[in-house]
């Protein structure tokens, strides 16, 4: 017969195994969501074909920082840009941290373009190349700064773009 | 529990792990629109991400728009305000396997609100709840079901000054 404390035992044994096959589950939940994440840093175009486009970015957790740093000069170079395509782009963006990590215990971010702006290309890299700092050519320092510090946050993680509509609002 | 006090303690780890297991997929299988609960956010934004089966986009998007109605009808004010901040995207691609992706964006949430669809159903048509929530939970693809998430807002710097 088993004891109180053998009991306790088992149940712990039992959480214990669900927790970590919750956990994987969890991780591959949030990868099959969004399909594998991808080496987009460095993508030269990134164009949505639906109304609307989500990012999300799988960060290194001791670079979120960095990270945010980055996609803050992304949306100021935006709406700073001289070219009104650009702007648009800029004034769609919204910036979600998820609470939950991801696997590897990864920082999740969400970049909301809602609405996308069509044929326009929301790749980071482009977009600072072309606009931070002032533009070209005087800004080449900076940009190799910045863009270093998006590639390493995204290092070991990714990014992966899903086209959506709006279906419904209240 | 006899047969497990026979046994060698190695067969019983392995049982247990193997326990431990099954409970893990049987766990993760529930956290389908299925289970029973609540649905409340403790971060300022909330996201849902739903994976519904092939096949019954109809079935779960004529779902949410009741439940729509049902907020925006509702007699409390919070579930009206529920409404209001509630945004539903469809991706305009299949996942791999075939599921549909469907997320709800909840920006801002409404403190405390639980917005677990069948609840919300079931306060405006009481009468119809079972079907409703036969046809909602049976939309959702097995395995996968719902995905709840806390998101906090990054400022970009991007607000445009008043005129």
């Amino acid at each position: 017969m088993w004891t109180m404390v053998n009991k306790g035992s088992r149940r712990s044994h039992v959480w214990i195994g669900v927790g970590l096959v919750a956990a994987v589950a969890f991780g591959v939940l949030l990868g099959s969501s969004f399909a594998p994440a991808s080496e987009a840093a460095a993508q030269p175009t990134v164009n949505f074909s639906g109304a609307t486009g989500i990012v999300l970015n799988v960060v290194d957790p001791t670079k979120t920082a960095d990270f945010e740093e980055v996609m803050k000069a992304f949306g100021e170079s935006l709406v700073g840009s001289s070219d009104p395509q650009r702007q648009r782009m800029g004034e769609g963006l919204k910036l979600y941290r998820a609470a939950e990590t991801g696997p590897n215990n990864f920082a999740l971010y969400y970049l909301f373009a809602d609405p996308a702006v069509s044929g326009g290309n929301y790749a980071v890299a482009q977009v600072l190349a072309d606009e931070y700092m002032g533009g070209p050519p005087g800004n080449g320092d900076e940009v190799r700064a910045i863009y270093e510090k998006y590639s390493a946050a995204l290092t070991g993680g990714g990014q992966q773009t899903v086209n959506m509509d709006l279906m419904l609002e209240f | 529990m006899q047969v497990m006090t026979r046994m060698p303690r190695r067969y019983r780890v392995a049982v247990f792990v193997a326990v431990a297991f099954v409970g893990g997929i049987g766990w993760g299988a529930a956290r389908t629109a299925a289970q029973p609960g609540t649905r409340v956010f403790n971060a300022d934004v909330g996201m849902l991400v739903n994976h519904v089966k092939s096949g019954q986009a109809v079935a779960f998007e004529r779902t949410m728009k009741l439940m729509g109605e049902a907020l925006a009808l509702s007699e409390e004010f919070d579930r009206r305000r529920q409404a209001v901040t509630w945004k539903i995207y469809k991706a305009t691609d299949p996942l791999e396997g075939g599921a549909l992706l469907y997320i709800s964006l909840l920006d801002p949430v409404v403190p405390g609100a639980d917005y677990w669809v069948p609840q919300i159903l079931n306060e405006a048509f009481p009468t119809e709840v079972q079907e409703l929530y036969d046809t909602y939970a049976g939309a959702f693809d097995k395995g996968q079901g719902q995905l709840l998430m806390n998101l906090t807002r990054v400022d970009l710097g991007l607000a445009v000054a008043e005129p």
